[in-house]
């Protein structure tokens, strides 16, 4: 398990520090120098330090990493460690290329009679400082493997750097010695601020691609389409269907007021059409207003004109009276969800479609309390905690039955915004709906 | 309109064993061992059960405004036997005419009855009429209701 880990861990970090390379547009963290036989005893030296504290420091991040793993699987790669893992992973990856390069350079030199005697000695002496590290004369012989095994077996992978097992005794020493010494604590730094940066950019990147493959917009696809399946752990919309209805919305949009809470209406055109004054008295009490059809036919039984009334049309009517634009619907029944040309048509109008997850079957049930407590074992059963409870404001047991879970919501401290206000949380990355 | 007939009985009894499998999966399922009927299947039948529901209303609306006052209490009395009073409460709740006509004392009937329990459901379900037919229909109806979403 441990081994599958960091083969894992060795993979997540090879392919990440290549794709931050690749973004950075250089590898150039810890170059020193561009003309590498020209680098100083001084400038090898902190490369084969560098070398030596990523090794050692980078095993201690993989204890913490894997202790990580352990406690919280899914939270792991979220840690300072990680991030820290995969600078040290960026910064050793250079410094090792750097090294080479200037092991080759030097040896060219050497062996090249073009150059001068005093020039050849020069380039011994550096040669001889790289040679010493190779063969890890100043590393404690168990950690020899840790550090230079890439530079001794050459391409050898990161993956057999660390099945080599490691003293743990010998490891906590050494680094004890080197916690003592200025450029360790230099090279510390250096490690937290790149990681810190990686885990920036990897933070944005998630942002980027959760807003990009989950935004909700109109569409005849799923993203058209919402359910309240997915929405956020604990938070609810309450949505009512089939008003404005006279007595019942009024009394409704009463008992919001009074819990400032609020809730969508998916609201019938001919009924925005007879009571004007409640539609806007809903609408102007900071609800959200959508569309429910013009008259509440089956939409999977009627043709094409009938179509563009009920859709288009009932749009144009809620918006013309309410003066605002109608950006979700509902369709009749909940018919015609999986019909192409009706899901086409809502997205023609730039609307996204409402369905629900709980369904309270309030307009079947004079009951108040039996509707509740429907409402509520489906909630306790819905997977995230979240969702779209559907209701109607036409019925006396809704109103009832609505305002108990209400008061449910607020003794449970659960969320409960509009399904606008969730859709404008999902696409636009916000920690909460309020 | 449904291309089959079902009468107010049928469309009634399907919904009460609907919802019971919903708010009572396991009794409801032992009394009816012919139905193989889920509570996640039952809330997907409810969906095309609703408009013909809605039809139901409609149609026993307009049989009510030509009954007497008499006729439409024997109604609003019997119900509790069948599990039907929120159906007729619905009908005269949607329907200013029938209360009118049948008198103050049915307006809200149904709350003046035994409240629906788990028991007197399951009693009713023994009792009522064949719903293969409906349940066939429902199952046919209920692709159009069914679809892939984001969220």
């Amino acid at each position: 398990m441990r081994s599958w880990k960091i083969l894992n861990l060795a993979i997540i970090c090879l392919l990440v520090s290549c794709s931050m390379a690749q973004q950075n547009g250089s590898r150039s963290i810890a170059k020193i120098n561009s003309h590498d036989s020209k680098a100083s005893a001084s400038q090898i030296n902190e490369i084969t330090d560098g070398i030596t504290h990523s090794y050692l420091l980078g095993q201690s991040l993989i204890n913490e990493f894997d202790k990580a793993l352990d406690e919280n699987p899914e939270g792991a790669m979220d840690t300072d460690s990680y991030s820290e893992l995969q600078a040290v992973r960026m910064i050793v990856d250079d410094q090792e290329e750097q090294l080479e390069l200037i092991q080759s350079d030097l040896s060219q030199i050497s062996e090249d009679s073009t150059y001068s005697y005093e020039e050849k000695a020069v380039a011994e002496e550096k040669l001889s400082l790289v040679n010493n590290f190779i063969n890890g004369d100043e590393l404690p012989h168990n950690l020899q493997h840790l550090v230079l095994g890439n530079l001794r077996g050459k391409k050898s992978s990161f993956k057999n750097v660390h099945n080599y097992k490691v003293d743990q005794n010998v490891l906590n020493k050494t680094l004890r010695k080197l916690e003592r010494k200025e450029s360790f604590q230099a090279f510390k730094n250096k490690v937290k601020n790149v990681g810190k940066k990686i885990k920036e950019l990897v933070k944005r990147q998630k942002q980027d691609r959760s807003t990009s493959s989950d935004t909700i917009f109109a569409s005849a696809g799923s993203a058209g389409n919402i359910t309240g399946r997915g929405f956020p752990a604990n938070t609810w919309a309450l949505t009512y269907d089939d008003g404005p209805g006279g007595r019942t919305s009024t009394t409704v949009l009463q008992n919001l007021k009074n819990r400032n809470i609020k809730a969508t209406f998916f609201m019938l055109a001919r009924q925005v059409e007879a009571l004007p004054t409640t539609a806007k008295a809903i609408s102007d009490a900071g609800m959200d207003v959508a569309s429910h059809s013009y008259d509440h036919p089956q939409l999977t039984k009627v043709g094409q004109v009938a179509l563009e009334k009920q859709i288009g049309g009932s749009k144009k009517i809620i918006e013309a009276k309410l003066g605002n634009p109608v950006k979700l619907f509902r369709l009749p029944y909940g018919a015609g969800v999986s019909v192409s040309s009706i899901r086409a048509k809502i997205a023609e109008h730039n609307m996204i479609h409402v369905f629900w997850n709980v369904d309270t079957l309030d307009w079947q049930d004079k009951n108040p309390t039996s509707i509740l407590n429907r409402a509520i074992k489906q909630m306790n059963a819905a997977t995230n905690k979240g969702g779209v409870i559907l209701f109607h404001d036409i019925h006396q047991q809704s109103v009832e039955a609505s305002a108990m879970l209400m008061d449910y919501f607020i003794k449970e401290k659960i969320n409960v915004c509009t399904v606008q206000s969730i859709v404008d949380q999902i696409n636009k990355g916000l920690s909460n709906c309020q | 309109m449904a291309p089959i007939y079902f009468t107010p009985d049928e469309i009634i009894a399907t919904l009460n064993v609907l919802v019971a499998i919903i708010d009572w999966p396991q009794d409801t399922i032992q009394n009816q061992t012919n139905l193989a009927i889920n509570p996640e299947l039952a809330h997907k039948l409810v969906l095309p059960l609703h408009p013909i529901w809605d039809e139901k209303i409609n149609e026993i609306a307009l049989q009510m405004t030509s009954w007497d006052k008499d006729r439409i209490n024997a109604i609003a009395s019997e119900c509790v036997k069948k599990c039907q009073c929120d159906f007729y409460q619905e009908v005269l709740d949607r329907n200013q005419a029938i209360q009118e006509l049948a008198g103050v004392d049915i307006k809200d009937f149904a709350d003046r009855r035994p409240p629906k329990t788990k028991e007197s459901i399951l009693k009713c379900l023994q009792t009522m009429p064949s719903i293969q037919n409906v349940l066939t229909y429902l199952n046919k109806e209920m692709k159009s209701f069914e679809s892939e979403s984001i969220l």
